[in-house]
C-alpha cells in the first residue's frame, strides 16, 4: 500500500519537471549561521582553506594543517600573472559576500567583499576559478580571455554539505551512519501556528504529530518518534522538555534535528523513545559591520474545525417521545405518557415560540490571533549576538472573550571570542505565558453546550437580567453563558514562566592541533503560578405561576487559590573534544564529556474563602483556609551523573565509522543498579565516492548505506522518584481519618522493594539506504528499524495471589518491540527562472508485546481472548454488524433470539462462533486501534520572480476510532439535547403509533430508533480516521531588492497563509487529529476544545 | 595565557564537586516513627480507619471500581445502597450485588503488619496503652473480614505478613469455611474487647464498647446465615462439602448467643437512647446530627476541607433536597417509596368503603403519623431550610369512585382520563370552571421531567439531612455531617433479633418496647404472636421459611428504625429473603391530587411512573470469588454458587 503511495506522487513529481526553476528568496541563506557550518567550508574544498569573516578558533585550529593563510580575512595570492575583477550574485542578482575564490590546483584566493566583489591575480589564462560558498552549488570557470568575471551562483540544495547538529557535537550530513532527520528554519516558520510542534506535522518522516486541541495556552500537541512514545527534549545541548519547546518562538529556532536509531543512545537514560534536538539562532558577523533587524508580524483569524451542533426544539422534542416510546420495559403493561404533547411541539413548529440556539450563544465562529517576532543579528569576529522578541496573542472561542492566552518569548544568545583561544557564549531565554479562563470551564464547555436543551431560555422569563439556571431545562445546571463569562464565575489564571541562562566557556588547548575544552553550566528555573478565582454567583429559575425568580446558588462559596511551583534544574558539562584531519583522509571528531544533572520540584497552594466581593488571597477569611504541599510523589528531585563519548572516523568520507558511549547514573534507582553502559555503533559506505560508481553511473551522485546499532535506556516510566526503602510515605490526600473531630493525614506503605530494580532498555537496530540521483535533483532515504524493549517496569500483581496484600514492587518484567520502516523522497529542479520541490516522506511503525507477565489462562479461549503476550498490541476485538432488520417479519422469523426490545431499524450482530447465541464470545479482531498502519506527509512549493508558494499535507491511512457519548447516542445522559444528525433515524410514521405493534409502518433513517444503539456497536461502531489534511498552504511575495534599497530596505515579504486549510477524511462529526494516541485505545476526544483553522496575513521586514 | 588556564582550571575544579546520586526521599517516613509512639501509630491508622468497608454516605454499591472510592462520587446519591434494594426510589439503579471485586487484603496486611512488628515497640509504652492499640489492629482487622465474609461467606483467613516474594505455593493460601471466618471475627473482637479500654473521649475511635457493637452486627449476620442458608437450596462443594457458602444450621444458636453477650458489654458502656426534644420527630431526626448524641457508639466524621481523594466530605444534603429552595445543586435523587411508608403508623389514605379518604390539607397526612416516621422523612408542609415543602402530583377534577378504580394511576383507568386527571410539569396551571390552579407542588411531582429534583411520591427523606446548613451552601462535596458507623438502637435491635431467635421471646421485646417508646409508637410493646408465617411484609413476599410473626415484627421494627442507614439490603441477604421480597418489586407511590369539585385532597396509592421493577437474583448471596484471583490461586476453588 505504502508503496503504492509513493509511486503515486512520483508521476506527479516528473510531470513537474517542466516547470521552472525559481530563485531561492535571496536573504533565506546568504549566509549560513553556525560556525560549525562554517567549518565544514573547508572540507568541502578539497586541500584548500580559507578565513571568512566570521570564522572562529575551530577553523583556525584546522586551517594551521595548511599553508600561506593569515589570520586576518584577506587573500593570499601569487605575485605574477594579471589582475582579474568580478561580482559574485545570487540568483537575484545581490552580491553576495563571503564567497570563496580560488584557483583551481593551488591553494591560492580570496573572499567576496560585502558587495560581492572580489580582485585576484591569476597565473594564466588557463587558470579555472573555483567559487564556492555555504549553501550554494560550487561553480568553475575558466579564465581565459577574460578581464571581468561575474558569476551568479545558484543554491545548493543537495544539503549534502550541511552540518547537522547531533548530541553534544555535529557532524556533516554526508558523513551521517544514523537514522536522523533534520529540518531548518525556513522550513518550520512557513507553517503559521503559535505551538512550533504543529510547524513541524508532516514534514519529518517517522515522526507523528498530531494537535489534540487549539485551546489557548494549552499546546496540546503530541509527538512520538516511530512509534516510541514521548521523545526526549534537547535544546542547545540541554534536555528540556515538550513543554518547553512547544512555547518557543519559532522565529528562534535554527534547526531541529530528530535522532531515531542507536544515535540517540549518547543521551543515554530517557533517550530510548528518540531525541529531538533543537538549536536555536547565533549571531553572526556581517562582513560590512552591519546589523540585521527582522520584524515578522502576522494576524490570523482562527475557525474551528468539526464542531456539530445540537437539534432545535420540536426535533428535541420529537425525538425525546421517540426514546420514551421505544422503551418497551415502561410502555409493556400500560403505555406512558409521551413526554412532550403534540401541543407543546406544535408551538415550535408554527413558530408560537422559538428555540433557543445556546451554541452560537457561547461560541464565536472566527477569533483573532497574532504573533510578532522583533530579531536583531549582527556581531564582529570579536562579539556576535542574536537577540528576539516575540509577542503572541490567541483568543479563544468563548463568546464572552474571557479565554485567551499570550506569550512572551525572549532569547539572547551571545558569542565571544574573548581571546584568541578563549571564548564564550552566554545564552538566555524566558518563556511567559499567560492564560486566562473563565473558573470551571474546560474540558465540559463543549459537551454541556451541546448538551442544553434548545427549549431552555438563556434567561428566565427571557428577562436577561436574569440568567436562567432551572435545573429541569440545563444539565446539572449549568448555564453555559454564564459559566463562560468571567464576570459571573471567576477565572483561572495560569502564568507559566520558564527560564534558562547557559554560559559555555570553549578554550583551545594549545600544543594539540583540534584539541578544546568546553564547559557547560545552565540553570532553569520553571515557576508557574497559577490563580484560580471563583466567584459565587446566582441563576435564576422563574415560577410562573407566582410571577417571581428563584435564586439559585452557584460556586458558593466564593473562594480562591493560588498554587505556586518552584521548580528548577541544573546541568553542568565538562568536556574535551577533539577533531582533527590527517593526512587529509583520515577524518576524526572526538569527544569525551562529564555530565551532571539535577532537578528538584516542589509546590504548594493556598486556598482562602471569600465572603467579601474580592479576588485577593489576602482578602479571604481564615476560616476553612488550607495550605497544602504536594505530597512524595510531586515533591522531589533528582540527579544523574554521566560521561558521555564519541569516536567518529572516516575515511576520504567514503568508509564512515562512529562509536558513541554513554556511562549514566540516576539517583532514582539503588546504588547496586544505578549505573549503566549504553554503546552506540554505526557505519556507513558511501558507494558513490568509489570511482566504480562515480565514473560509470554518473546520474548517481549520492548513494550511501548505512547501518546502526544502539542501546538506550529510559528511567521514564518509574512511579517512583527515589530507590525502593521500606517506609511509608505521608499520604494525606488520600487517607485521613478524624479522630474526635480532628483530621489525622493517613500514610501508605512504599511497598515491598525491589533492591534490583533498573531502567528498562531497548536495543535499538536500524539499516538505511541514502541516495541521489540526477546531480542530486532527486534525493532520498530508505530506513528500516527494530526497537526491542526489555525490563519494562510491571509489578507481578498479575501472578502474586492478591491476598499475599502487598504493594508489589516494579520489577523489570516485560518485553515488546517496534519496528517499520520510512521512506523520504525529495526532487527539486528549476525551468528557467521558476524553481520547485516537490518532497514526500512515508512513515509506518508497529508494535508488539514480545513476552508480558500475564495472570496464566484458563483454558485455551481465555488464552486467544484476553492474552495479549507475543501478539500484536494493535487488535480491536468486537463483533462483526451483520443485518439491519427493516421489518416486524423479519424479527419474527430471525433464526437466532433476539432482545423483547427488537424494532425495525436496529442492527444485530453475528453469531460468529456459530453457537446460537449473539453475546462477547462472537468478539473477534475487527480492526486495528491506535496507531495508523502508517503516517505520510507531502511538501510542494516553488518561487517565481520573488513570488514563493508551499503547500504541506499530512496524512495517515489506516486509523480506526470509535465515537462515545454524545457523538454516538442520541439523547444521552438521560435525555439532554442530542446532536443534529440522530434525526436521521428508523421512525413510525406515525409519531404517536405503538412501536411494538406489527402494524406499525416504518419511514427508514441511517440511525435506528432513538434509543437503540446499532450504530455503535460491532463493526458498525468502528470508524476510519484516515485523513490527509492540507497543513500549511503559503504564498508569498518578495519585493525586488532594486526598490528596496531605495527606502533602506533589506527584504520586504508579504505573505497569505492558511492552516489545517483542507481536510479530507471519512470521519465525520470529528476532528481525525483528535484520536487519543495511546495504543489499545480506540476513543477519540471530542469535549476538549476542537482544533482550528487558520488564514493568516503576515509581512516580514528586515533592516 | 596561562593566568587564564589557571582561572579555568580552578574554576572547573569548584564545581566539579560531584553531585551526590544518594539524595534523601522526601515526605518518607520510616516504622519506628509510627510505630514507635502512639500518635504515629494514630498517624499509622489513620488510613486504615479510612478505607473501612463503612457503608455511608459514600458508598457507591453498584459501580465496579469506586464502591468505596468513587471518583465522581457526588452521583452517590443517585447509585446508593438504597436505591439499589428497593429503600429508596429513583429512575437509575437496578439490583445488583456490589459485585466490585472487594478484596481489601492489603489493608488487612497492614493491619498484620503491626500486630507482627509493634511488640518490638513495646518498651515505649505503658501496659494499658499497648494492649489498646494491639486491641485496636485486631478490631480493624475484624472489620475488614467482616467486609469480606458478608459478600463472599469463606474466604483465606491470613494472620500473618506474607512474603510475596516467597516461593508461590506458600502464597496460594486456599479458602477457609464460613464458618471459621465468622469464628475469625468473633475472636478477634473478642480480644479486642479483653484488651482495649472503655474509655469513649475520643470519637471516631475504637475502644472496647466499639469493638463490642461490630461483634454484636457481626454475629447477628453469622447467625443468620447459619440458620437460613439451608432455605436457599444451594448445590455444590462450595456450599455443601467444603462449607464455605453457608453454615450448619446446628451453629446459629452459638453465633446468636455471641450477639447477645456482645450486646451486655455495650450495654454496660455509657450510652443512651437519645431524648433530648420532648418532639419526637425532631428527637428522632436529631439524632443524626448531634455529635454529642450519647446513642452514637461509633461515629465516621466529615469535614468540607478534607482534600477530595479522602472521601472525607460529601453531598448528602444536595441530593435530598428540591432545588433551587433547599438545595443549590442538581437537587433531590431519591424519595422513599410507599412500600416502606406502611412499615409506620400512617393514617388511612382509603377508607372501609374503598374510597380515598378526602383531606382538607395535603400536610394533614401527617396527622396520627408516627412520629419516627416523621422524622425519617419529609411531607407537605414541613419546613426545611426556610421553605415549606410543596408536593402534589395533580388534579382530580371530580373523584366519584373507589380508589382502586384510579388503578394505580394507569393512564388506561377511565377515571384518569386526561380531561378528569390533570398532570403537567413545573408551574402549569390549569382553568376549572373560571377557577385557576396549580397543578402541581412547587416541588413535584412534575410529568414532564425525571425522577432529578422531582419528588415521585409524597415525601422526601429527612434522616441525616441537615437543616442548618444554608440553601447557598447546600452543594457537591458541602456537607459534612458524620455518619454513625454504630448506635445503641441497633445494638437493642441486634440483641432482640437474637433473642428471639433463640427463643427468649419475651426478653426481647423488652428491647423492642424501648426503641418503639423513643419512637412514639403508639403501641411501644406488641403482643407476642407466635403464630407463624412466610409472608413478607414488603411486597408480600413468600419466605422460603415460616418465621413468628412476631420474629417478622422485630425485622420490621428494624427497618422503621434504621431505614435508610443501608441496612437493609445486607439484611435481606442474610435473612436469605433478597431474591423474594426483590421480586419484580415495583415501587408503589403515595400520590398526593387536588379533587377540584371538592376542594379536597387524596392520597392514592399508584405504581412508579415509569414502571421500573426491582429483581434480585438468587447470586445475591454470595459474590464471586474474585475471578481474577482464582486465576492466580486455584486454590480459592471451590467457586461460590450459582457462578
Amino acid at each position: 500500500m505504502f508503496l503504492l503511495f509513493s509511486l503515486a506522487w512520483c508521476p506527479v513529481a516528473s510531470a513537474q519537471r517542466t516547470l521552472v526553476r525559481l530563485p531561492q528568496a535571496a536573504s533565506q541563506s546568504r549566509i549560513k549561521h553556525s560556525e560549525a557550518q562554517q567549518r565544514d567550508l573547508f572540507s568541502t574544498v578539497d586541500n584548500v582553506s580559507i578565513q571568512v569573516p566570521g570564522s572562529t578558533r575551530n577553523e583556525v585550529g584546522a586551517e594551521t594543517s595548511h599553508n600561506n593563510v593569515g589570520d586576518n580575512n584577506t587573500l593570499v595570492a601569487a605575485h605574477q600573472g594579471r589582475d582579474i575583477t568580478g561580482k559574485v550574485t545570487d540568483e537575484d542578482g545581490s552580491g553576495l559576500p563571503g564567497v570563496s575564490v580560488l584557483i583551481e590546483g593551488t591553494t591560492i584566493g580570496t573572499v567576496t567583499d560585502a558587495d560581492g566583489k572580489f580582485a585576484i591575480n591569476i597565473p594564466s589564462d588557463e587558470s579555472v576559478l573555483v567559487f564556492s560558498f555555504i549553501g550554494y552549488t560550487t561553480q568553475r570557470v575558466t579564465v581565459g580571455a577574460l578581464s571581468t568575471v561575474d558569476v551568479s551562483l545558484v543554491a545548493d540544495v543537495t544539503k549534502l554539505n550541511e552540518v547537522v547538529v547531533m548530541g553534544y557535537g555535529t557532524q556533516k550530513k554526508a558523513t551521517l551512519t544514523g537514522a536522523i532527520s533534520v529540518i531548518d528554519n525556513k522550513d518550520i516558520v512557513r507553517t503559521k501556528n503559535e505551538n512550533v510542534l504543529n510547524s513541524l506535522t508532516g514534514k519529518l518522516p517517522g515522526v507523528r504529530i498530531v494537535q489534540k486541541s487549539a485551546a489557548p495556552g494549552a499546546y496540546d500537541t503530541q509527538i512520538d518518534i516511530r512509534g516510541m512514545g514521548d521523545p526526549l527534549f534537547v535544546i542547545d545541548g540541554i534536555v528540556r522538555d515538550k513543554d518547553f519547546f512547544s512555547r518557543m518562538s519559532s522565529e528562534e529556532v535554527e534547526s531541529v534535528t530528530i535522532l531515531k536509531d542507536g544515535s540517540a543512545a549518547v543521551y543515554g537514560l530517557r533517550s530510548a523513545n528518540g531525541v529531538v534536538v533543537v538549536t536555536t539562532k547565533k549571531g553572526i558577523a556581517n562582513p560590512d559591520g552591519k546589523v540585521d533587524v527582522t520584524l515578522n508580524s502576522s494576524t490570523s483569524w482562527q475557525q474551528f474545525l468539526y464542531v456539530p451542533k445540537s437539534v432545535s426544539a420540536a426535533d428535541y422534542m420529537t425525538l425525546r417521545n421517540e426514546q420514551n416510546w421505544q422503551d418497551f420495559g415502561k410502555n409493556y403493561f400500560v403505555r406512558t405518557n409521551p413526554m412532550f404533547t403534540d401541543a407543546q411541539i406544535e408551538e415550535y413548529r408554527n413558530g408560537t415560540k422559538t428555540s433557543y440556539d445556546w451554541f452560537d450563544q457561547v461560541f464565536k465562529k472566527t477569533t483573532p490571533q497574532s504573533q510578532t517576532d522583533l530579531s536583531i543579528n549582527g556581531g564582529s569576529d570579536k562579539i556576535r549576538y542574536f537577540f528576539n522578541l516575540g509577542y503572541s496573542k490567541q483568543d479563544g472561542s468563548y463568546k464572552s472573550g474571557d479565554y485567551y492566552s499570550s506569550r512572551w518569548n525572549m532569547r539572547t544568545n551571545i558569542d565571544a571570542q574573548i581571546t584568541k583561544r578563549l571564548s564564550a557564549r552566554i545564552s538566555l531565554g524566558a518563556i511567559m505565558v499567560n492564560t486566562h479562563q473563565p473558573n470551571g470551564t474546560g474540558w465540559s464547555t463543549y459537551k454541556l453546550t451541546w448538551l442544553t436543551r434548545p427549549d431552555a431560555p438563556f434567561y428566565a422569563n427571557d428577562n436577561p437580567e436574569y440568567p436562567n439556571g432551572d435545573a429541569q431545562l440545563l444539565n446539572e445546571g449549568a448555564n453555559m453563558i454564564v459559566q463562560t463569562n468571567s464576570d459571573y464565575v471567576g477565572y483561572n489564571i495560569t502564568d507559566d514562566r520558564k527560564y534558562n541562562g547557559t554560559l559555555t566557556l570553549e578554550y583551545d588547548i594549545p600544543g594539540i592541533e583540534g584539541l578544546s575544552a568546553k564547559g557547560i553550566y545552565d540553570y532553569s528555573p520553571n515557576t508557574p503560578v497559577i490563580t484560580s478565582y471563583k466567584r459565587a454567583y446566582e441563576l435564576y429559575r422563574y415560577n410562573p405561576d407566582a410571577d417571581t425568580y428563584s435564586p439559585i446558588a452557584r460556586n458558593t462559596p466564593s473562594g480562591v487559590t493560588k498554587t505556586f511551583f518552584l521548580n528548577y534544574s541544573t546541568n553542568m558539562q565538562l568536556g574535551l573534544h577533539y577533531i582533527h584531519s590527517f593526512f587529509n583522509d583520515h577524518n576524526v571528531n572526538s569527544f569525551l564529556i562529564y555530565e551532571e544533572r539535577y532537578n528538584s520540584t516542589d509546590n504548594y497552594s493556598l486556598y482562602r474563602d471569600l465572603m467579601v466581593d474580592s479576588e485577593y488571597l489576602s482578602a479571604g477569611e481564615d476560616l476553612h483556609q488550607l495550605a497544602t504541599q504536594g505530597t512524595s510523589g510531586q515533591v522531589f528531585d533528582r540527579a544523574t551523573q554521566s560521561l558521555i563519548g564519541q569516536l567518529n572516523y572516516d575515511f576520504r568520507g567514503k568508509y564512515l565509522f562512529d562509536f558513541k558511549f554513554r556511562y549514566d547514573g540516576s539517583s532514582r534507582f539503588p546504588a547496586g543498579s544505578r549505573f549503566g553502559f549504553f554503546p552506540a555503533f554505526s557505519a556507513g559506505w558511501r558507494l558513490s565516492e568509489e570511482g566504480f560508481i562515480k565514473n560509470s553511473l554518473t546520474f548517481l551522485s549520492n548513494l550511501k548505506v548505512r547501518g546502526s546499532y544502539g542501546k538506550m535506556a529510559d528511567d521514564g516510566g518509574l512511579r517512583i522518584n527515589y530507590p525502593p526503602a521500606i517506609g511509608y510515605s505521608l499520604n494525606g490526600n488520600e487517607y485521613g481519618w478524624f479522630y474526635d473531630g480532628v483530621l489525622t493525614g493517613g500514610v501508605s506503605n512504599t511497598g515491598i522493594p525491589n533492591y534490583n530494580l533498573t531502567w528498562y532498555s531497548a536495543n535499538t537496530y536500524n539499516a538505511g539506504l541514502d541516495f541521489g540521483f540526477l546531480d542530486q535533483k532527486l534525493t532520498g532515504s530508505v530506513d528500516i528499524y527494530k526497537r526491542d524493549r526489555s525490563g519494562l517496569l510491571e509489578t507481578s500483581a498479575a501472578v502474586i495471589p492478591g491476598t499475599a496484600g502487598a504493594t508489589l514492587p516494579e520489577e523489570n518484567l516485560n518485553k515488546d518491540r517496534q519496528f517499520g520502516y520510512e521512506i523520504a523522497l525529495r526532487y527539486d529542479n528549476t525551468f528557467k527562472d521558476i524553481k520547485y520541490y516537490v518532497s514526500g516522506q512515508v512513515s509506518a511503525t508497529k508494535n508488539m508485546r514480545t513476552s508480558w507477565l500475564e495472570t496464566p489462562a484458563g483454558n485455551s479461549y481465555d488464552r486467544w481472548r484476553n492474552r495479549t503476550s507475543g501478539r500484536y498490541s494493535d487488535i480491536w476485538w468486537g463483533n462483526e454488524s451483520q443485518t439491519q432488520l427493516t421489518s416486524y417479519d423479519q424479527i419474527q422469523n430471525y433464526q437466532i433470539p433476539l432482545g423483547q426490545n427488537t424494532l425495525p431499524g436496529d442492527w444485530v450482530l453475528n453469531d460468529w462462533n456459530q453457537d446460537g447465541v449473539i453475546n462477547d464470545a462472537d468478539q473477534h479482531p475487527i480492526a486495528s486501534v491506535g496507531r495508523p498502519v502508517f503516517n505520510y506527509g507531502i511538501s510542494l512549493g516553488g518561487t517565481w520572480k520573488g513570488i514563493d508558494l508551499a503547500l504541506d499535507f499530512q496524512g495517515a491511512w489506516g486509523v480506526y476510532v470509535q465515537y462515545a457519548e454524545v457523538l454516538t447516542e442520541a439523547l444521552p445522559f438521560g435525555g439532554q439535547n442530542t446532536l443534529s444528525y440522530f434525526t436521521d433515524r428508523w421512525r413510525p410514521v406515525d409519531p404517536n403509533a405503538d412501536y411494538f405493534n406489527p402494524n406499525t409502518q416504518w419511514v427508514a433513517g441511517y440511525y435506528p430508533v432513538t434509543g437503540h444503539d446499532g450504530r455503535r456497536t460491532g463493526t458498525n461502531g468502528v470508524q476510519n480516521a484516515s485523513y490527509m489534511r492540507l497543513k500549511t498552504a503559503q504564498i508569498g511575495y518578495t519585493l525586488p531588492s532594486a526598490w528596496l534599497s531605495k527606502i533602506k530596505m533589506k527584504n520586504l515579504r508579504f505573505y497569505v497563509s492558511t492552516y489545517n486549510l483542507l481536510t479530507f477524511t471519512g470521519l465525520k462529526n470529528t476532528d481525525p487529529e483528535r484520536p487519543t494516541a495511546g495504543t489499545g485505545d480506540a476513543y477519540i476526544e471530542f469535549y476538549n476544545y476542537p482544533v482550528n483553522k487558520t488564514y493568516t496575513i503576515g509581512a516580514t521586514v528586515k533592516f | 595565557m596561562k593566568k587564564q588556564l589557571i582561572y579555568i582550571t580552578l574554576f572547573c575544579i569548584g564545581v566539579l564537586s560531584c553531585q551526590d546520586l544518594n539524595l534523601e526521599p522526601k515526605g518518607i517516613l520510616g516504622e519506628p516513627e509510627l510505630f514507635g509512639n502512639e500518635y504515629g501509630v494514630k498517624k499509622y491508622f489513620a488510613a486504615i480507619y479510612n478505607s473501612l468497608p463503612i457503608e455511608d454516605f459514600l458508598y457507591y454499591g453498584t459501580d465496579s471500581d469506586h464502591a468505596y472510592r468513587p471518583d465522581n462520587y457526588w452521583e452517590q446519591g443517585k447509585k446508593s445502597l438504597g436505591n439499589m434494594s428497593g429503600e429508596f426510589f429513583n429512575t437509575w439503579v437496578l439490583v445488583d450485588n456490589d459485585g466490585f471485586a472487594y478484596w481489601p487484603y492489603d489493608r488487612i496486611r497492614d493491619v498484620n503488619t503491626f500486630i507482627e512488628n509493634f511488640p518490638n515497640y513495646r518498651d515505649n509504652y505503658t501496659e494499658d496503652v499497648y494492649n489498646k492499640l494491639l486491641g485496636e489492629a485486631h478490631f480493624l482487622r475484624a472489620f475488614y473480614y467482616f467486609g469480606l465474609a458478608k459478600r463472599y461467606g469463606g474466604v483465606p483467613l491470613v494472620k500473618d505478613v506474607q512474603d510475596p516474594l516467597a516461593p508461590k505455593e506458600t502464597l496460594e493460601v486456599p479458602r477457609n469455611t464460613e464458618y471459621d471466618t465468622w469464628k475469625l471475627i468473633y475472636e478477634d473482637l473478642t480480644f479486642a474487647i479483653e484488651n482495649m479500654s472503655a474509655n469513649t473521649d475520643e470519637t471516631g475511635r475504637a475502644n472496647k464498647y466499639v469493638a463490642a457493637a461490630l461483634l454484636s452486627r457481626t454475629m447477628l449476620y453469622a447467625g443468620s446465615i447459619a440458620k437460613y442458608s439451608q432455605y436457599l437450596g444451594f448445590q455444590g462443594e462450595a456450599a455443601t462439602s467444603a462449607g464455605m457458602a453457608g453454615m450448619d444450621p446446628s451453629k446459629a444458636d452459638e453465633f446468636f448467643q455471641y450477639c447477645v453477650d456482645a450486646g451486655k458489654v455495650v450495654e454496660a458502656g455509657p450510652f443512651s437512647l437519645y431524648n433530648k426534644d420532648a418532639d419526637k420527630a425532631k428527637n428522632f431526626a436529631d439524632l443524626f446530627l448531634d455529635p454529642g448524641s450519647p446513642e452514637s457508639i461509633f461515629i465516621k466524621d466529615y469535614n468540607i476541607t478534607t482534600p477530595g481523594n479522602t472521601r472525607l466530605r460529601h453531598s448528602y444534603d444536595a441530593l435530598m433536597s428540591p432545588q433551587p429552595d433547599m438545595s443549590s445543586f442538581v437537587g433531590a435523587e431519591s424519595y422513599p417509596p410507599l412500600d416502606f411508608m406502611e412499615l409506620y403508623e400512617m393514617p388511612a389514605i382509603v377508607n372501609p368503603d374503598g374510597t380515598p379518604v378526602r383531606f382538607d390539607n395535603r400536610g394533614d397526612i401527617k396527622n396520627d403519623m408516627e412520629p419516627r416516621m416523621r422524622g425519617t422523612m419529609f411531607f407537605d408542609g414541613d419546613e426545611l431550610r426556610g421553605k415549606t415543602f410543596s408536593i402534589q402530583r395533580g388534579i382530580y377534577k371530580n373523584f366519584d369512585g373507589l380508589a382502586s378504580d384510579a388503578d394505580q394511576g394507569s393512564s388506561a383507568a377511565p377515571i384518569n382520563n386526561a380531561d378528569n386527571r390533570i398532570l403537567g410539569g413545573r408551574g402549569w396551571t390549569t382553568n376549572i370552571n373560571g377557577v385557576t390552579y396549580n397543578i402541581t407542588g412547587a416541588h413535584g411531582h412534575f410529568e414532564d421531567q425525571g425522577g432529578e429534583n422531582n419528588c415521585w411520591g409524597s415525601a422526601f427523606i429527612r434522616k441525616y439531612v441537615d437543616p442548618s446548613r444554608p440553601t447557598s451552601d447546600v452543594r457537591e462535596y458541602r456537607s459534612d455531617q458524620h455518619w454513625v458507623v454504630f448506635r445503641l438502637g441497633e445494638i437493642y435491635l441486634n440483641t432482640a433479633e437474637a433473642l428471639y431467635e433463640l427463643g427468649h421471646r419475651e426478653e426481647a421485646f423488652n428491647y423492642i418496647e424501648m426503641i418503639r417508646t423513643r419512637a412514639g409508637s403508639k403501641v411501644p410493646r406488641p403482643v407476642i404472636d407466635m403464630s407463624s408465617t412466610n409472608i413478607g411484609t414488603i411486597n408480600k413476599a413468600n419466605y422460603p421459611y415460616s418465621i413468628e410473626k412476631s420474629l417478622q415484627f422485630i425485622r420490621d421494627e428494624r427497618e422503621r428504625e434504621l431505614y435508610g442507614e443501608n441496612h437493609w439490603w445486607w439484611d435481606l441477604r442474610r435473612w436469605r429473603t433478597a431474591d423474594q421480597v426483590l421480586n419484580q418489586f415495583r415501587h408503589r407511590v403515595l400520590s398526593c391530587y387536588y379533587v377540584a369539585d371538592e376542594g379536597k385532597y387524596i392520597y392514592l396509592d399508584e405504581i412508579n411512573r415509569w414502571n421500573r421493577s426491582w429483581t434480585a437474583s438468587k447470586q445475591c448471596y454470595y459474590e464471586p470469588i474474585p475471578w481474577g484471583e482464582i486465576g492466580k490461586n486455584n486454590n480459592l476453588l471451590p467457586q461460590n454458587p450459582l457462578y
